[in-house]
């Protein structure tokens, strides 16, 4: 029988801050079996990190681990009572380490062991074989937990820049990690540090050693960390959303890397992402986590086929999926998840969960229970019965809500052209220098050709850097154009050029077009009441009356869903996804036609990010509205958008119907765009990546050939030395790309019909 | 409706029947309804003080800073003797206590001193007449002044009844001209505390006026500007102050000495906010919704004063009282090296500046008194500053 590797029971994490105490970890139970790929999964806020800092003993203060134990099973024998020897002498540490040795018959210490049962084994033990040490006990800084970190559990952190020195070359880290964990000469150590670098797949590892983190691009500034991490050969990798930051090409390029090495090496890895998708593709077991507590655990396959608890459902029914029909609803999670300081008495979820029971979820906190098959779940619909019937009703109730929001709303019938924009180009100084010397200028959009029909969504996608950004930026002339003309038909009728226009002239054309921002926080005045912020569009506007004002933000409130009480309250009282909702509130004031949404839900949580696509939805409905949705998650563009355009290097590679782009797209990068994006889906996982190798371009040096042709693997001698002409290939389909007419590329997985995976799951219960 | 909301409960009830796939979240807190209230509602003010009111060393230096300044505005009332009133007959005195009781019975009185030459050495000694009893009285006239440099009145905190004050009274004892320190100290804890005020408020007007130009206009502007601020601050400051000083005429009055430095100070001092000044406006003008506000048609000068200008208020308010000590030693040094203010004027500086030959150390080492209230209230001044610079910013 496999014993775990890790054996987390009863952990509680809490803050002690001057506001009281913030109980971020409370009681979370789970193992890690050598080998397997744990997924934990949760919104944000949830506890997962401090979950994975615990573990390390990294709790930044005034946290600390106040209850339970960690178990790190690590292999016995002679070294562990060399190691124990030392410590006697050190005289710290071990006092407070609690040593055993495990009985190896111990079979329920597999999954689905209690905190109890493992009491019992530890009690039991006598047989020889593994050493257990209990991580919680350990002083944060004894000789043992420094030997554990990076020799036994790495940790691969979101940020890779912060992660390492900068004034220290990648080989210098390495190196010193290597040195540290392993007896090895400086030579020994560099040849090893090459090594690493291969194995991560990094190219040109020498000369990957001797830079610094800052000269390495995202992607492979990630792939250093997890060689880093890799250094002490650690039997556990944990990586904290460790493709959060990066691209989606990227994002599946180090998705695979760390599926290769786990395979490769036989580690075990613990992967903590918000993103359900990438737990689909790479966990074979999958924890949930809400409020600091386990929900669900179960393998990968049962919870994506089979969710128990309410709030692994909803989670799952709100991703936005790539397969899913067109403008369809997501169904949301009501609410958003509360600061742990305020947790609700009773089960956590109650607030937020269709299915609470009054009188019994708002009182007690639902245990875990066992549901066989490595599968646990804390709900009281599970509660006692068999657990089928109360999953049954527990679903028929979600189903019925489902079918009645499932219809998806029918596209509009495109209308006029509102925006026609012509040979858009803008360019940003590299190097601004203090004496006015005039630096290399970067193109940051250089010839981009749309247009933009009354009532329709067109989405701008395209990676970081892309030019997605400058371009819409330029459309509200929020930055002024190089060159290029943007014809807008204004309201009265007539064409108007925004490329042109002065200053002043622009500002009457400001009412018609609004944007929304990314980031929430940074998108609300702090020191404005929400009145003031939503009012602020009319009272510059020249609507005096303040009553005027004050009742047009309280029609607007009502559109966007937000109580009409909030008005007097300052922006920090609300949660992104409620800050989302005022900044959309004070888009619409003046009646806009136009409305740019700068990535309105890539700072947000899944649930809330549901909630805010459906009102945007909602809200084209009601008032008519154009949308020009710049995103780079090509699932969230396929709920929203009509048609879209693609963005690479600053050109457009590719425009026309939604369903023609995801389906057949006709430019590679296009093609490369829709594979990396991961599916919320466990049987997909064998998905081939296709490798984006090359180099990004250099966009301040003249143009030779296609941008992407590096990268491309259809690239032909031609794609080297001429630029490709950006054409109509077919009525209403655009492309930038040589081969267009004669490349079939493969698209989005069309066979599998939408929400196929998740039916035929529910129709088993 | 009514204005007030109970977050508790009754949040998901307001959500709009029109939309069924809107739902309201609940306020992003649960539980504590009074404070949470508090919270939501607070303006940043508000918030600033909640957390300000944490950082305790913060909170004793506001005390402290707000003791100084009531003993400023109040320096003649609580002196007892004339600062200018000079005699022969008093000079280097010794400080002398006060005695509380009058054999048992408690009441304020003082012995008086009489001076003699020590046959030997030809030092001036003071022997006290033990068997003589000056009583102190509350609220007892002395010499003339204006409160508040309007109102015209004799009244002090504590006096002699039926001699002199300033032949009786030697707190902390006199000078070499027989002046009071005691009295003077007060006096000059007014001059060299509003000092410091003046030259701030001129820096605070340069700064954040050239600081937030160069911010927000950028460019070449802000180039200029720059350049001029780092001349500026290249400049070695003692020398500058010693030549600007020099250029000040003998004849000058004592109001304008104490007008032109404030100005020389004030010269440097608005280097250092103009920096702060422009670096949180640059970092205000790219937030988003500065852009917001432009993209909804306002105008720059609406960007500046209801979005820029409220969000630095509070680091300008640090920055100020960061920058208030190094005006005070700043007025003490020049003056410490004659080139400030001069007597009859009375500043800490100057005090210092009679205190500066071995004599007065060895023998008067109460001349230095002065000394203690430069420290306390340059440390009280930064532990304030401290306190305001980490609570400036209550969002973050």
């Amino acid at each position: 029988m496999n014993q775990p590797l890790l054996s987390i029971r009863g952990l509680k994490t809490h803050f002690f801050g001057d506001e009281g105490i913030t109980r971020a970890v409370n009681g979370i139970s789970l193992d890690v079996l050598p080998g397997q790929a744990v997924g934990i999964v949760g919104e944000s806020g949830c506890g997962k990190s401090v979950m994975a800092r615990s573990i390390l003993r990294i709790v930044e203060k005034p946290g600390r681990i106040v209850d339970g134990e960690i178990i790190l099973r690590r292999p016995g024998g002679a070294s562990a009572n060399g190691r124990n020897g030392r410590n006697g002498r050190n005289g710290n540490g071990g006092g407070a380490r609690k040593e055993r040795v495990a009985a190896t018959t111990a079979a329920a210490a597999a999954g689905s062991a209690t905190a109890a049962d493992v009491a019992d084994i530890a009690a039991a033990a006598g047989a020889l074989g593994t050493e257990e040490i209990d991580l919680a006990q350990l002083p944060d800084n004894s000789p043992v937990m420094r030997s554990i970190r990076g020799g036994d559990i790495s940790l691969v952190f979101q940020e890779p820049m912060t992660s390492f020195s900068p004034v220290h070359t990648i080989g210098n880290q390495l190196i010193e990690a290597l040195r540290l964990h392993k007896q090895l000469t400086p030579k020994e150590a560099a040849d090893r540090a090459v090594e690493l670098l291969t194995m991560v797949d990094l190219p040109r590892p020498e000369e990957i050693l001797s830079s610094y983190a800052w000269q390495l691009s995202g992607g492979l500034r990630q792939r250093a960390m997890i060689a880093m991490a890799l250094a002490g050969e650690p039997r556990l990798l944990i990586a904290d959303e460790p493709t959060t930051a990066l691209d989606v090409t990227t994002q599946a390029q180090i998705l695979d890397l760390l599926r290769n090495l786990k395979r490769d090496t036989g580690m075990a890895l613990m992967l903590i992402t918000h993103d359900l998708a990438v737990v689909a593709g790479m966990a074979d077991y999958v924890v949930v986590m809400y409020l600091g507590e386990v929900v669900e655990k179960g393998p990968v396959e049962d919870i994506f086929a089979a969710p128990q608890h309410p709030y692994t459902q909803a989670l799952l029914r709100s991703i936005p999926s790539i397969t899913a029909p067109a403008r369809a609803r997501l169904r949301t999670i009501a609410g958003s998840v509360p600061h742990p300081f305020n947790r609700p008495s009773g089960c956590p979820f109650h607030p937020r969960c269709t299915v609470a029971i009054e009188g019994k979820c708002d009182r007690e906190d639902p245990p875990l229970r066992v549901l066989g098959g490595g599968r646990e779940a804390s709900c009281h619909l599970i509660d006692g019965q068999p657990a089928a019937a109360a999953k049954e009703r527990a679903f028929l109730t979600l189903l019925s809500q489902e079918e009645q929001e499932a219809t998806p709303t029918a596209a509009p019938t495109p209308g006029e052209t509102m925006l026609e924009v012509r040979g858009l180009r803008k360019s940003f100084q590299v190097k601004a220098s203090g004496l006015g010397k005039n630096g290399a200028r970067m193109r940051a959009v250089d010839d981009v050709n749309f247009e933009l029909r009354a009532g329709e969504t067109l989405a701008l996608v395209g990676e970081s850097g892309s030019g997605k950004t400058t371009v819409s930026r330029c459309i509200l002339r929020a930055l002024q154009p190089d060159s290029g003309e943007m014809m807008f038909r204004a309201e009265s009728g007539e064409q108007v050029d925004l490329a042109k226009l002065k200053k002043k002239q622009v500002r009457p054309m400001r009412s018609q077009m609004q944007m929304i921002f990314q980031d929430p926080y940074s998108s609300l005045n702090p020191r404005m009441t929400v009145l003031d912020i939503i009012a602020e569009p009319m009272l510059v506007n020249g609507i005096d009356s303040r009553q005027q004002r004050v009742g047009r933000v309280r029609e607007l409130l009502e559109l966007v869903g937000l109580p009409q009480q909030y008005m007097r309250r300052y922006p920090h009282a609300f949660s992104g996804g409620q800050r989302q909702r005022i900044g959309i509130a004070r888009a619409l004031a003046m009646h806009p036609r136009l409305i740019v949404a700068d990535e309105p839900v890539s700072a947000l949580d899944v649930s809330v990010q549901a909630q805010i696509l459906n009102l945007l939805l909602e809200l084209q409905e009601q008032l008519g509205l154009t949308y020009l949705f710049v995103s780079h998650d090509l699932s969230v563009v396929k709920h929203v958008s009509d048609r879209i355009a693609v963005m690479y290097a600053g050109n457009l590679v590719e425009l026309g119907a939604r369903d023609e782009i995801l389906m057949e797209p006709k430019h590679p990068y296009t093609s490369t765009l829709l594979a990396a994006v991961p599916k919320p889906d466990p049987s997909a996982k064998k998905v081939f990546v296709p490798p984006m190798r090359g180099n990004r371009p250099n966009l301040v040096a003249p143009q030779v050939g296609c941008y992407f042709e590096s990268r491309c693997a259809h690239a032909v001698d031609m794609c080297k030395t001429v630029v490709p002409a950006w054409r109509e290939i077919s009525p209403g389909r655009w492309a930038r790309c040589h081969r267009a007419e004669e490349l079939t590329l493969p698209g989005v997985d069309a066979a599998l019909p939408a929400g196929a995976v998740r039916g035929e799951a529910r129709s088993d219960l | 409706m009514s204005s007030v909301q109970d977050p508790t409960g009754t949040t998901q009830q307001t959500a709009p029947a029109g939309l069924p796939g809107v739902v309201a979240e609940p306020a992003a807190a649960q539980g504590g309804p009074d404070s949470e209230k508090r919270i939501f509602v607070a303006t940043q003010r508000q918030l600033i003080w909640w957390r300000f009111r944490k950082h305790k060393l913060a909170m004793v230096g506001l005390i402290v800073i707000a003791m100084f300044y009531l003993v400023a505005i109040f320096a003649d009332f609580l002196a007892y003797s004339d600062p200018q009133d000079t005699s022969s007959q008093r000079v280097f005195v010794p400080p002398h206590a006060v005695s509380v009781f009058d054999g048992w019975r408690p009441s304020l009185g003082t012995h008086p001193l009489t001076s003699q030459r020590d046959p030997v050495t030809f030092e001036r000694q003071y022997v006290v007449d033990e068997n003589t009893r000056i009583p102190i009285g509350f609220f007892v006239h002395g010499y003339d002044y204006k409160l508040f440099g309007v109102i015209p009145t004799d009244i002090h905190l504590i006096g002699a009844k039926g001699a002199r004050t300033e032949d009786s009274v030697f707190l902390l004892g006199t000078d070499e001209l027989g002046r009071d320190i005691f009295s003077r100290l007060l006096v000059a804890t007014r001059t060299s505390l509003f000092i410091g005020l003046a030259g701030v408020s001129l820096s605070i007007a340069l700064g954040v006026v050239l600081g937030g130009i160069s911010g927000f206009y950028g460019g070449i502007t802000d180039t200029i500007i720059q350049r001029v601020i780092e001349i500026l601050r290249s400049i070695p400051t003692i020398p500058l102050w010693m030549g600007i000083a020099a250029a000040m005429p003998k004849t000058w009055s004592v109001e304008r000495v104490y007008f032109a430095i404030t100005l020389i100070i004030s010269v440097i001092g608005w280097t250092e906010l103009a920096r702060v000044v422009r670096g949180r406006v640059l970092q205000i003008r790219d937030e988003d919704f500065v852009t917001a506000a432009e993209l909804a048609g306002s105008r720059p000068r609406r960007i500046i004063f209801s979005h820029i200008v409220p969000l630095f208020t509070s680091h300008i308010i640090a920055a100020t009282t960061l920058a208030l000590p190094l005006m005070i030693i700043a007025e003490t040094s020049l003056s410490f090296l004659n080139l400030g203010l001069r007597p009859p004027a009375i500043s800490w500086g100057v005090m210092l500046q009679q205190a500066q030959n071995i004599q007065t150390v060895a023998l008067s080492p109460w001349m230095m008194v002065p000394v203690i209230p430069v420290v306390v209230a340059i440390l009280a001044f930064n532990f304030l500053g401290d306190g305001l610079r980490d609570a400036a910013d209550p969002y973050s």
